[in-house]
């Protein structure tokens, strides 16, 4: 266990978490909650074709309407933030080809450049202070901060009524099975 | 650096002072670095564009940066950005580019509410999160530009340190 893990755990247990974070949900099953527009963000680990090695998670982000965004987080080289992307319309690669054992192809780059409807900073917010996100195995952080994401979903084109769009704040309310 | 942050993170608390009885444009904030940003009135001529305005001074308290913040056209965020070295006079579109050196998302965290920033005529925030402010500048070509040495760069969130009459 790092120093920063002993920290992130010692704050979570100083300040009387609800049951889910005090089970420990890995950061890899987090699903979290926009409260004021209902939009849910459901972190999972990526398959081993669907993302590069430093991807730590694939996210899910489902309006209320049901619109549906994927993207991955990762963790740049040297000291950055932890970045993420969203994409609409795009598809991951995958699943595996029966036949030939490799996965079926997803969108290129290309397509890929042209759907992507947001890039920016997750922050985990702890302790009155702003830390990196927990790696996927350990404990979920409570409050995360996806960087100027609401306007920027509704400038690249999916979510055509203002009020549809989602405050930047999501807070932990649940754990995938 | 890394312990040492980690060091500050720790003593570095919701502060004493009550924000709500600070007008956000006569607060002051630190971060754990020693950085000073010092909000101040937005004037006549700024207000059209401008929601608020503020210095970000370094730890050794002799250099400062100039910085806005503006909701652009429609836009639902506020938007901070930083100046330093910027031309006297009026500088031209790309002047101003070339001396921007820092440009993101404000948002101010008032008890354990996480939202945007206020006005400047409305209450202060506990703390500001000035999106990737640190790396933005560390990678800037801000750092060149300084007369003095400097050991850290800003840390993302600011805490409420003082009410300026």
């Amino acid at each position: 266990m790092t120093l920063r893990t002993a920290l992130a755990v010692t704050l979570a247990l100083a300040s009387g978490t609800p049951a889910l974070a005090q089970h420990g949900c890995p950061q890899q099953l987090a699903i979290y909650t926009e409260k004021t527009s209902g939009y849910e963000l459901r972190f999972r680990s990526p398959a081993p074709w669907e993302a590069p090695a430093n991807v730590s998670a694939v996210l899910e982000l489902v309006s209320r309407e049901g619109l549906v965004f994927w993207g991955t987080t990762w963790m740049p080289n040297g000291t950055s933030w932890n970045q993420a992307d969203l994409f609409y319309g795009c598809k991951l690669p995958g699943p595996l080809d029966e036949k030939t054992g490799d996965a079926l192809p997803g969108s290129t780059e290309e397509e890929l450049d042209k759907c992507r409807v947001w890039k920016g900073l997750i922050y985990q917010l702890v302790g009155g202070d702003v830390d990196y996100l927990p790696f996927r195995e350990d404990p979920a952080a409570k409050t995360i901060l996806l960087t100027d994401l609401g306007p920027s979903l509704h400038y690249s084109g999916p979510i055509l009524d203002r009020s549809g769009e989602p405050h930047d704040v999501f807070t932990l309310s649940g754990c995938a099975e | 650096m890394k312990s040492s942050v980690l060091a500050a993170a720790i003593i570095f608390t919701s502060s004493p002072l009550a924000a709500a009885d600070c007008d956000l444009e006569h607060a002051v904030y630190t971060d754990p670095a020693g950085y000073t940003l010092s909000f101040r009135a937005v004037t006549r001529e700024e207000e059209l564009a401008v929601s608020n305005a503020f210095t970000l001074s370094l730890p050794s308290g002799n250099t400062t940066l100039e910085g806005i913040v503006t909701w652009g056209n429609g836009y639902a965020r506020p938007i901070g950005r930083l100046f330093f070295g910027c031309p006297a006079g009026e500088p031209s579109e790309e002047e101003w580019e070339a001396c921007t050196h820092w440009r993101g998302i404000v948002y101010g965290i008032t008890g354990s509410e996480v939202g945007l920033l206020n006005a400047s005529d409305e209450p202060a925030h506990d703390q500001l999160v000035l999106s990737n402010l640190g790396q933005t500048l560390n990678y800037s070509l801000f750092v060149g530009q300084l007369t003095e040495p400097l050991d850290d760069m800003p840390w993302d969130i600011f805490a409420l340190k003082e009410c300026r009459p």
